[in-house]
């Protein structure tokens, strides 16, 4: 969760929190692309007798620029609704779930898909597609990828999917945020502790996703399939939301509240870590209502981030290099404000202009890596298809930015800076947990039963 | 990681471098929906189905937005918020 309760806003409000935005072109269905949206973060999955679900009073968007100007062109929108089906029982499922039209499965959700263009029309893809229960325990869902499988839906040539899964994220949460600290370094924290083993917080947590594989040609501002990697028009910047409509009236005993108005965004994301880590706290709220469009807002805060000017502090001594790098941080911008122009990294471009603008840019011409040979460390590591060229699953987002923060590339921009020698070792620790190859690629969620938390 | 030392740490290493009903769910189509206008007088035609909600944002300006549904119409009517606000004064 790159994103998960990083505003003091949407902290209270996990239903619509946006906690990780992942795009890909499809290694195992060329010509395709994959999105997936995260919401409702660190979810304990022995959460009875009210699973996590999404949120009926929500509406989630996957928006889409294509023309350079980091304004939506396309959106694909998602609404969900809740069915119950016993009200006397205050059972989730009322039996084991055999199947997604189980009668045990007693509190269901269904959701539709639009998709809306530009100063055009919305469409209806889909709708009362079904969404999986939450992964319970043997005895209540005894085989639930059988029930995962049922709830992957093909609409044309368009492929959905939205429920629970496990979370491919990984961090230390709980020594990052405690001064940034890094366990396998903290001895050479300011506040030292012998050298540990990283980690991985969210190990046994599930998230709901939404997840979407489109023809590539579904995405671009022609229509057509992109072929030329060094082609503007191949490139797309890609961030999700979610919205609230505007007023909320409880009305007491008996009577199901109201929500009135239109819609208003509480939460995006395009990049990891963008609000989590570079946003002030006073801006967290403001920016999870703006769109990406507006955010040379926040221009210092990407040309001088915190917690580059952190980092030597809590690190004495480590990194003085960094210290002593006082101009604004342009490979920072580059990578995560407007996309990697043609000429810095040789062969390589994932530019959507100079509007500055937190999107997850996915030049759709560079050609999926395969599974087996992907790096976590993405561009960084020699492997174009992976962060910050989109972000697949695999991708170790968090060592990439803090490294990245921390000077690594700074000479893409900047010949005359030296990357301090500790940089490209720097490491929460925190081990990726297992992913699957195949749509929707996030692993079966853990179940209630198991769960050791 | 395989090495987790001061050393590993500090040690040098290069650059790597490497349907159309749902229009207005759209914030930017609800938003190109919503007017702002002057208050119409009442035609006395029906009052249409379901809740209000009135929003004064400010009383003495006259700025209130209407809410219904998915829609919202700003409009500015200082007597009717102004009328609005006495309601609630103790």
């Amino acid at each position: 969760m790159s994103s998960h309760r990083e505003a003091p806003e949407i902290s209270k409000d996990p239903v619509a929190d946006s906690s990780d935005l992942y795009a890909f072109v499809s290694p195992d269905k060329p010509g395709y692309a994959t999105i997936i949206a995260n919401y409702v973060p660190l979810q304990l999955p022995d959460g009875g007798p009210n699973f996590f679900e999404f949120g009926d009073d929500v509406l989630y968007e996957i928006h889409i620029s294509n023309r350079g100007d980091a304004q939506a062109d396309i959106t694909y929108g998602f609404r969900f609704h809740t069915v119950v089906f016993n009200k006397n029982t205050f059972l989730y499922n009322t039996g084991q779930i055999t199947s997604i039209f189980d009668p045990h499965f007693n509190r269901r959700q269904y959701y539709s898909v639009t998709r809306t263009t530009r100063g055009g029309s919305t469409v209806q893809l889909g709708g009362n597609l079904e969404v999986p229960p939450c992964n319970i325990g043997p005895r209540s869902t005894p085989n639930y990828e059988h029930l995962a499988a049922q709830c992957v839906h093909g609409i044309g040539d368009r492929t959905f999917f939205a429920g629970q899964r496990a979370d491919a994220f990984h961090v230390d949460l709980g020594s990052v945020f405690d001064l940034l600290d890094l366990r396998p370094f903290q001895n050479l924290h300011v506040i030292s502790s012998p050298a540990a083993s990283g980690v991985n917080s969210l190990a046994d947590l599930n998230v709901h996703s939404i997840a979407m594989r489109v023809p590539l040609s579904d995405l671009t501002v022609s229509g057509k399939t992109p072929v030329d990697p060094t082609r503007l028009d191949s490139v797309v910047g890609i961030w999700t939301t979610a919205s609230r409509q505007r007023t909320h009236v409880y009305e007491g005993p008996g009577a199901t509240a109201q929500n009135l108005g239109g819609w208003e965004q509480v939460s995006r994301l395009g990049n990891p870590l963008i609000n989590e880590v570079v946003i002030p706290m006073g801006s967290k709220d403001d920016w999870n209502h703006s769109a990406p469009s507006s955010d040379s807002n926040y221009a210092a805060s990407f040309e001088h981030p915190e917690v580059a000017g952190l980092l030597p502090v809590l690190y004495p001594g480590v990194f003085k290099n960094l210290a002593a790098y006082t101009k604004p941080r342009l490979d920072l911008v580059a990578i995560l404000g407007t996309g990697i122009p043609s000429g810095v990294v040789p062969g390589f471009q994932n530019y959507t202009g100079k509007v500055v603008a937190d999107m997850l840019r996915l030049n759709l011409a560079i050609p999926a890596t395969p599974f087996a040979k992907a790096s976590p460390a993405g561009l960084a590591g020699g492997d174009p298809a992976g962060f910050p060229n989109g972000r697949r699953v695999t991708d170790d987002v968090v060592t990439i930015e803090l490294r990245a923060i921390a000077g690594l590339l700074i000479p893409l921009v900047d010949k005359s800076f030296t990357p301090d020698a500790a940089t490209s070792k720097i490491d929460d620790g925190s081990a990726m947990p297992p992913t699957q190859q195949v749509f929707p690629y996030l692993n079966t969620p853990h179940d209630g039963y198991s769960a050791t938390a | 990681m395989a090495e987790h030392s001061r050393r590993a740490f500090i040690r040098g290493a290069g650059v790597t471098a490497a349907a159309a009903t749902v229009a207005v769910m759209v914030p930017g189509v609800a938003s190109a929906a919503s007017k702002s206008s002057a208050s119409p007088a009442d035609d006395g035609s029906p009052a249409p189905d379901g809740s209000v909600v009135a929003f004064v944002k400010d009383a003495k300006a006259g700025s209130i937005t209407v809410m219904r549904g998915e829609r919202e119409v700003q409009i500015t009517d200082k007597a009717l918020a102004r009328k609005l606000a006495k309601l609630t004064q103790l």
